[in-house]
This record gives structure tokens, C-alpha cells and sequence, in this order.
């Protein structure tokens, strides 16, 4: 008796005493349900507050084809509803399994009206949906979501953990059928819906940029063109693009070339753009004023690499102005050789060039720029002219909109701002400038680069009636990936600038990328920054171009 | 019965207490067995209405919760349909309002892109002047 007495006492002890909370908290376990409350992601917008990206709540249709009766009458009756062909239904409610899905993306109110025909073995589901209002505008910049709604690329990508919040969850005592148990405990943990990116990008310039460059490449023969345009005092960028973007609203079925972001991923050869750094280096150094006169002949051989101007010409006494303005490769390179490598490897730097920029966007190539001690003979010639070194689009307008804000490169930015699900906004900080070169050889430099366009520079195409405008043109031969040689790699044509000329408000880089150098990107430039102009309300400065001396 | 114990124990004291002198003790009789309350019916009466007021509130109190149960089910129901009608008529104006959507109404209503404008400038003397040349829509 005392023995029994003892082993039940132990027990007693053992379950209540020492095991006790395991056991409690296995049977409340045992009882307690979660259920994950899903956030809704948040809000891309552009710099006026348009919505870019949303999210609302879409319907699936989904259909149990154990449970259907009639196969055949079902798809009849829902084939005009979710506008897919009867035989196609007819299959998938005779599959072999318990899951067909018969139509997503569903407005709520269609799916209700299915859901109301009251069809055995027919559901309906909640499904989130991205939606991206603007479609092919602007989606290299904003990116896209995949299926389990996380951002791929773009915007949606480098801030997906902001844009996706932080899912809740929903705890409550379920009996053993699962019933809820009302006065059993209940936890809400809610989810926090994710924060928001205000982009500094303008919808309707982005669609203007887009449209124009489409148009390029829609001649059959233009490979990739690309546009990037920033704002010349705080380096935010305008509008970004490259030529056939893509609808992010249904991204699974768009060509895979066209998702990416080609203005900051993709290199290219500047060409002759690139020669506002060479002079830049000059002038900042002391080598040259603009009204210094060079004899220049239209070929200059070092060790046994030529380079030529575009056009033969005899020797010609032309001002350091008029070489910009007339593209002299030549001379750029006679001044260069003046400057060293050394010191020009410093300038192309300082500008940008060799760096990412640092833009909040993924997938940021920094271009290409080895250092000058490796340079062969070739490359130290070409360099001058925009040869064998490489950057992206958006470099090539980050380096002019360093001569528009008085030499001081600010790197640009695209997000302006983000907004926390509590409403908690923060503002993007400008990130501090790189003083490049002086505030009165910017100013000459924007004289200079204004020779260029118009009457006697090479960018006649690019003028805008009525209003100043500083630039440079480039064509630049493309390495042919096959030969890992220039031969059949066809060529880019450039072109970089920024208006008005003598008070600058936005900076403008057009690439493009054709078999033959025929088609200049000054007209792109022209077209886009003439839309702008008028867009952003900028009046014309009122004072006319001054007279520029090329040729002595 | 109560009564006669009380008695006996009364009764029995005094055999106990042997320094208490027997002269000093009072007469002792039987008192009257107390006769029952003829006042009840006001007390059931009392009671009565309590149950009933009860009874009643009760009923009330279900129905009204009840009644208002169904009223926010309803509510509930109502609120949802008009945030997916919200989203419905949000999603129409965020697509209308696409650079690409207003661009193809534009043109379906026959506009071209404008010229460029020309900008008056009023000076503080409030002189006036005119900057840029304005060119008229369609000629580019």
C-alpha cells in the first residue's frame, strides 16, 4: 500500500511539478492556430506623386474537378466570363487532380459574379496583384515583381524589403473539428504594410524619352538606344531609358533582353563626348585658354598608331574653341599629350568615370578604366577622344552635368524620397559633390561646349530654336564581341549636353547604337530637351549666343 | 423544537452553576411558537417581477445584439464592397491618368503636342518682355 501510495505521489509529482509546462504548452499548442496575415506592399511613385507600382487585391478562380458534374455545361457557362475557349476549360475540369486554376489576375467583382453562378467544385481565392498604371514607362527604372511577389529588378528589387513590410500573424484556440473557440485566447499580431519610393523620375518626360528613342530603334538598323536626363544643380535624373522597354504588368512573358536597365548596366565608347574632359584637364591645368591657336593637320601618327579627323583637311589654325567645335581629333590629342596621362587618368576619375555612381538602382556597371601605366601607345591616344575607356550612359550625363553646376559633380540619384508604412517620410540627402574642376573653367567649358552647337560646331541638328544650348557630339567605334576587335561591331553615336547653355537647369546623355555611325543623336537630344524645356516652364535666358572665333 | 431545546438548556444551567444562589432565579415559561408571516405575498410578488423584468431584459438584450451582430455583418459586408469598388475606380483613374493613356485620348481627340512657347517676362517696373518664339502646335 505504501509502496502504490508512493509511486502515485511520484507520478503526481513528475507530471504537475516537473513536466508540467511542457505538457501545457503542447496541449495549448495543440489548440492554438496561426494564420499569417499577409502586408500589403507598398507604393512606387514618380516625382508628381503618379503611381508607378501598386498593389490591390485581385481573384483567382480556381476548380476542384472531382467535384464538377458537368464538365462541359461548367466551361460553357464560364468560358464568356473568364474569356478563355471552352475546350481549354473543358481539360482542366477534367484533370486528373484536385487544383486547376481557371483564371488569375481577376477583377473582384467578375470573380464574384462567378463565384455567384453557385457551380459545385468552382473557388475563388485572394491574390495580390501588382499593378504598374504606366506600363512600359519608365519599367526598367521601376522593375518588376515575380510570382511569389518579390521585386526582381529595378526599384522593386533595391527596396524590396522596404516595399514589403512585415507580414502579421493571427493566433487563436481551435476545438478538435477546428471550430474557434470564442472565449479561448487570441492573439493579432497585424502586418505592417510596406513603406513607399518616391521616385525623382517624371512620368511624362520618361514617357517623352521612351517614345523618342523606340522611334529610333524602330528604323530597322538602330540596335539599343539610350537616354538619361538629370537635373544640372542636384544631379536627380529626370527620366532614364533605354529603347524597347517592356510591360512589368505581365514581365514573365516580355523578351529577357529588354528587362534590363541598359543606361546603367550596359558600357559604351563615348567617342568625342568624352574630349570635354581632355579640354576640361587643360584648362583647369593651365595648358590652354579657349582662344589659343593650334596648327592642326587631320592626322597625327604616334609610335605606329594614326588617328585622323572625320573630314581630311590641310593644316588649319584652329582655337582651342573651334577644336571642340569641330571636333578635331587631332588636336585633342595634341593638347592631351601636353596634359600626360597621368593627369588625364585623374580628370576622367574625377569625373565619374571607372566608379559606379552609386544611384540606388541594382545591377550598376562602373564602366571601364584601367590605369594609365598600362595604357599602350594606342590607348593613351584614344583615351584623349573617348577610345578605350568605357562608361554608362548615365556617367556620360553625370560628367556634363559637372561643367552645368560650376564644376562641382554631384552623383546622381534617383529615389527622392521613401515613406515608412507609420507615414514617417525620409527624404533623400543630396550626396555631398565632388569639386571637379573650378567654377570659371566650368564657365568656359559651357562656352566652349556651346560653340559646338549651332552654327560652325558639329550639333547644328541638336539647337532648340530660342534657346542656348551647350554639347558635344561623339561616334565611337563598338568592339565586336566575336573578334574581340573594332572590325564589325558597328559604332555608337552620342551625344551629351545641357540647356540653357548660360543658366543650365537639365543635362541630357542620348546613345546610340547602330551598324554604321549615319544617325546622329543630336536630333534626340534636340527633340527631348526642346519637351522638357517647355514641360519644366524654363523661359529663355533672353541673351542671344555670342560670336565664337574657330578658325584663325 | 427549537424552542424546547432552548429550554432545556436554559434549564439545565442552573445545576451547573453552583455559586448562583437558587432564589435569584427568574420564573421561566414556555414562549409561543413565533407564527408564520402573513405579509408573503408582496415578497413573491417582488420576486415575480424580477424574474420577469429579467427574463425580459434578457430577451431584449439577445435581440438587440443580435439585430446588431447582423447590422455590422452587413456593415462589414458593405465596407468591403465599396473598398474593392474604391479599388476598381483607383485603378481606372491611375490608368487613365498613364502618360501613355492620356496621350492616346489626346490624339483620339484630335491634339497635336504644342509648340513651343514664348515666355512674357514682367519686369518689377512691370515692363513686359517677350522671350522665345512661339511656335504653333503641329509645326516642329
Amino acid at each position: 500500500m505504501a509502496v502504490l501510495t508512493a509511486v502515485i505521489l511520484g507520478r503526481l509529482v513528475l507530471l504537475q511539478g516537473l513536466d508540467g509546462t511542457a505538457y501545457a504548452a503542447a496541449a495549448s499548442a495543440d489548440r492554438l492556430r496561426e494564420d499569417v496575415l499577409a502586408a500589403t506592399r507598398g507604393q512606387i511613385l514618380d516625382a508628381n506623386g503618379n503611381p508607378m507600382a501598386y498593389t490591390l487585391s485581385a481573384r483567382k478562380i480556381y476548380a476542384d474537378p472531382s467535384l464538377i458534374g458537368d464538365p462541359v455545361a461548367a466551361a460553357t457557362i464560364l468560358s464568356g466570363m473568364l474569356g478563355a475557349p471552352v475546350n481549354q476549360l473543358v481539360d482542366k475540369l477534367q484533370a486528373d487532380n484536385r487544383y486547376q486554376v481557371l483564371a488569375e489576375r481577376l477583377e473582384p467583382s467578375l470573380a464574384a459574379q462567378v463565384m455567384n453562378l453557385g457551380i459545385a467544385g468552382i473557388g475563388v481565392e485572394v491574390q495580390p496583384l501588382r499593378i504598374y498604371p504606366a506600363g512600359s514607362v519608365g519599367a526598367q527604372v521601376v522593375g518588376f515583381t515575380g510570382a511569389d511577389g518579390s521585386g526582381l529588378a529595378g526599384i522593386e528589387q533595391a527596396y524590396d524589403e522596404l516595399l514589403t513590410g512585415t507580414p502579421g500573424t493571427t493566433s487563436y484556440e481551435v476545438g478538435r473539428s477546428g471550430a474557434v473557440i470564442p472565449a479561448g485566447g487570441r492573439t493579432d499580431r497585424p502586418a505592417v504594410p510596406g513603406g513607399s519610393v518616391q521616385l525623382t523620375i517624371d512620368q511624362d518626360v520618361q514617357f517623352h524619352l521612351q517614345q523618342q528613342l523606340d522611334a529610333q530603334c524602330a528604323d530597322g538598323s538602330t540596335e539599343n538606344a539610350q537616354g538619361v536626363i538629370l537635373d544640372a544643380h542636384s544631379g536627380r535624373v529626370l527620366a532614364m531609358a533605354t529603347c524597347r522597354s517592356f510591360d512589368p504588368n505581365t514581365a514573365s512573358e516580355a523578351d529577357p533582353d529588354t528587362l534590363g536597365n541598359g543606361a546603367i548596366s550596359g558600357i559604351l565608347e563615348s567617342g568625342s563626348v568624352a574630349k570635354a574632359i581632355t579640354l576640361s584637364a587643360a584648362i583647369e591645368e593651365g595648358i590652354v585658354t579657349p582662344d589659343d591657336v593650334r596648327l592642326t593637320p587631320d592626322s597625327i601618327t604616334v609610335g605606329n598608331t594614326t588617328v585622323r579627323d572625320a573630314h581630311p583637311h590641310n593644316p588649319i589654325n584652329y582655337t582651342v574653341t573651334g577644336i571642340l567645335a569641330k571636333s578635331s581629333n587631332v588636336g585633342t590629342i595634341g593638347i592631351a599629350r601636353e596634359l600626360g596621362n597621368e593627369r588625364l587618368e585623374q580628370y576622367l576619375r574625377a569625373f565619374g568615370v571607372g566608379e559606379p555612381t552609386g544611384i540606388e538602382l541594382p545591377g550598376e556597371s562602373p564602366g571601364i578604366l584601367v590605369p594609365n601605366q598600362e595604357w599602350s601607345i594606342a590607348q593613351s591616344i584614344n583615351v584623349p577622344i573617348g577610345q578605350g575607356f568605357a562608361l554608362t550612359t548615365l556617367q556620360m550625363a553625370s560628367i556634363y552635368q559637372t561643367i552645368a553646376n560650376g564644376g562641382v559633380r554631384i552623383p546622381p540619384r534617383i529615389v527622392a524620397s521613401t515613406t515608412a508604412a507609420d507615414g514617417t517620410v525620409t527624404e533623400s540627402a543630396q550626396p555631398e559633390g565632388v569639386r571637379v574642376i573650378s567654377e570659371q573653367t566650368a564657365a568656359t567649358m559651357a562656352y566652349m561646349l556651346e560653340a559646338v552647337v549651332g552654327e560652325g560646331g558639329t550639333a547644328l541638328n541638336a539647337s532648340i530654336a530660342g534657346y542656348r544650348v551647350a554639347g558635344k557630339t561623339g561616334t565611337a567605334q563598338r568592339p565586336n564581341p566575336a573578334c574581340s576587335c573594332y572590325a564589325g561591331g558597328g559604332f555608337w553615336t552620342t551625344f551629351a549636353g545641357f540647356a540653357p547653355a548660360d543658366a543650365p537647369r537639365y543635362v541630357m546623355s542620348v546613345m546610340l547604337q547602330r551598324p554604321d555611325s549615319g544617325v546622329p543623336a543630336g536630333p534626340v537630344f534636340k527633340n527631348v530637351m526642346t519637351f522638357v524645356l517647355a514641360h519644366e516652364a524654363v523661359p529663355p535666358t533672353g541673351v542671344g549666343r555670342p560670336e565664337f572665333i574657330l578658325i584663325v | 423544537m427549537a424552542a424546547s431545546v432552548s429550554v432545556e438548556t436554559i434549564r439545565a444551567e442552573p445545576s451547573r452553576s453552583r455559586a448562583t444562589p437558587r432564589t435569584h432565579r427568574p420564573a421561566l415559561r414556555l414562549l409561543p411558537a413565533p407564527t408564520p408571516s402573513l405579509r408573503r405575498g408582496p415578497f413573491i410578488a417582488l420576486v415575480l417581477t424580477l424574474v420577469i423584468i429579467g427574463t425580459v431584459g434578457l430577451l431584449v438584450l439577445n435581440t438587440v445584439i443580435a439585430a446588431d451582430s447582423f447590422r455590422v455583418e452587413q456593415l462589414v459586408q458593405r465596407n468591403a464592397e465599396l473598398a474593392l469598388a474604391e479599388q476598381e475606380l483607383q485603378r481606372q483613374v491611375a490608368e487613365g491618368l498613364s502618360p501613355e493613356a492620356l496621350a492616346e485620348a489626346a490624339r483620339e481627340l484630335g491634339m497635336v503636342p504644342a509648340g513651343q512657347p514664348a515666355f512674357v517676362i514682367v519686369g518689377p517696373d512691370g515692363a513686359i518682355v517677350i522671350q522665345g518664339t512661339p511656335v504653333p502646335a503641329g509645326v516642329r
